[in-house]
């Protein structure tokens, strides 16, 4: 999945509420959407803002086949990736 | 916008399996990673084969803002740049790999180390207040007492989330002392400055240094 397709899946599943948080039997602090310090609009605002030349993407190194995508925009940072229906999130944070 | 229910199922990554699993949607109390507090009877995704939370939907979210707010306490000051410098020296004594983002865990020891200190009726808490009195300038009178540069200085935010139980113990220390909570962050800086710079007193030095071991 390509930026753009990233981008669109990531901005209608925070729109649409379609997503998660991704946890390792804790609550991540880090993850400032997860702890309700950013809200999804506020998401969506940053990587509204975003072009290619802020995203990377790279395989998930558990999963083959699961591109993990990485967002960095104005000091933000936006690690996502994608098990339909819904958006994962690993942290976003600044 | 789905909206899960308990035993509803899903997929999801599991990192203690290495995959892809299985999930179904409970409830359970899920700790913060920091250690701070834990947020109670939230819906989470376990894993089908071992049973870890790996996934928290986006409707938990307003629970879980409910619990961390109840289990942090944010103290925000501004104090002047002199201050975090003696702070940090302090730390830096303990620990040349102490940081700025160590603060908190610093302050936060030293402040159960008073709250000890006082209980065992060994604390200078009360003398705090008076010994700001008797200095020069009462608008500046830490400021006298400590030596800090006379000149205008560049004030810096000191931001601290404390757990409930370091905030009371911080509450019931300020009230004792009778200082302003700025006033009395500044006196415990330079008393921290002292008991572990200037005239180091073993035990703290101790613990500091066990805990900075581990943490830092």
């Amino acid at each position: 999945m390509g930026f753009k397709a990233a981008k669109s899946a990531l901005i209608k599943a925070l729109k649409n509420g379609d997503f998660q948080h991704e946890a390792r039997g804790s609550i991540t602090v880090k993850n400032l959407l997860a702890t309700g310090q950013v809200t999804p609009q506020e998401v969506i605002s940053i990587v509204a803002r975003c072009d290619g030349s802020h995203h990377s993407c790279s395989e998930h190194h558990q999963v083959k086949g699961v591109d993990v995508h990485l967002i960095k925009y104005s000091g933000w940072y936006v690690k996502f990736y994608v098990i339909a229906p819904d958006v994962w999130f690993i942290s976003v944070h600044q | 916008m789905k909206f899960y229910q308990e035993g509803d199922k899903s997929r999801a990554i599991c990192s203690h399996c290495e995959g892809l699993v299985q999930t179904t949607f409970t409830r359970r109390n899920v700790p913060f990673d920091d250690g701070l507090g834990e947020a109670k009877g939230v819906l989470v995704s376990v894993c089908d084969v071992c049973d870890q939370v790996v996934g928290i939907p986006a409707q938990s979210t307003p629970a879980i803002k409910a619990a961390r707010e109840a289990a942090v306490v944010s103290i925000e000051t501004r104090l002047p740049a002199s201050y975090l410098d003696r702070l940090d020296q302090a730390m830096h004594v303990i620990t040349t790999a102490a940081a700025t983002k160590h603060r908190k865990m610093f302050l936060s020891l030293y402040i159960d180390f008073l709250a000890r200190e006082q209980r065992a009726g060994e604390g200078t808490i009360f003398t705090w207040r008076q010994a700001a009195c008797t200095a020069v300038d009462e608008k500046t009178h830490l400021d006298h007492l400590f030596n800090v540069c006379p000149h205008k200085e560049e004030s810096k935010r000191l931001s601290l989330k404390l757990n409930a139980h370091i905030a009371s113990e911080l509450d019931d220390l300020q009230t004792q002392s009778q200082l302003s909570r700025t006033d009395f962050i500044k006196h415990m800086i330079c008393q921290m400055q002292n008991d572990v710079v200037t005239s180091p007193k073993e035990k703290l030095v101790q613990e500091l240094t066990l805990f900075a071991r581990a943490a830092v």
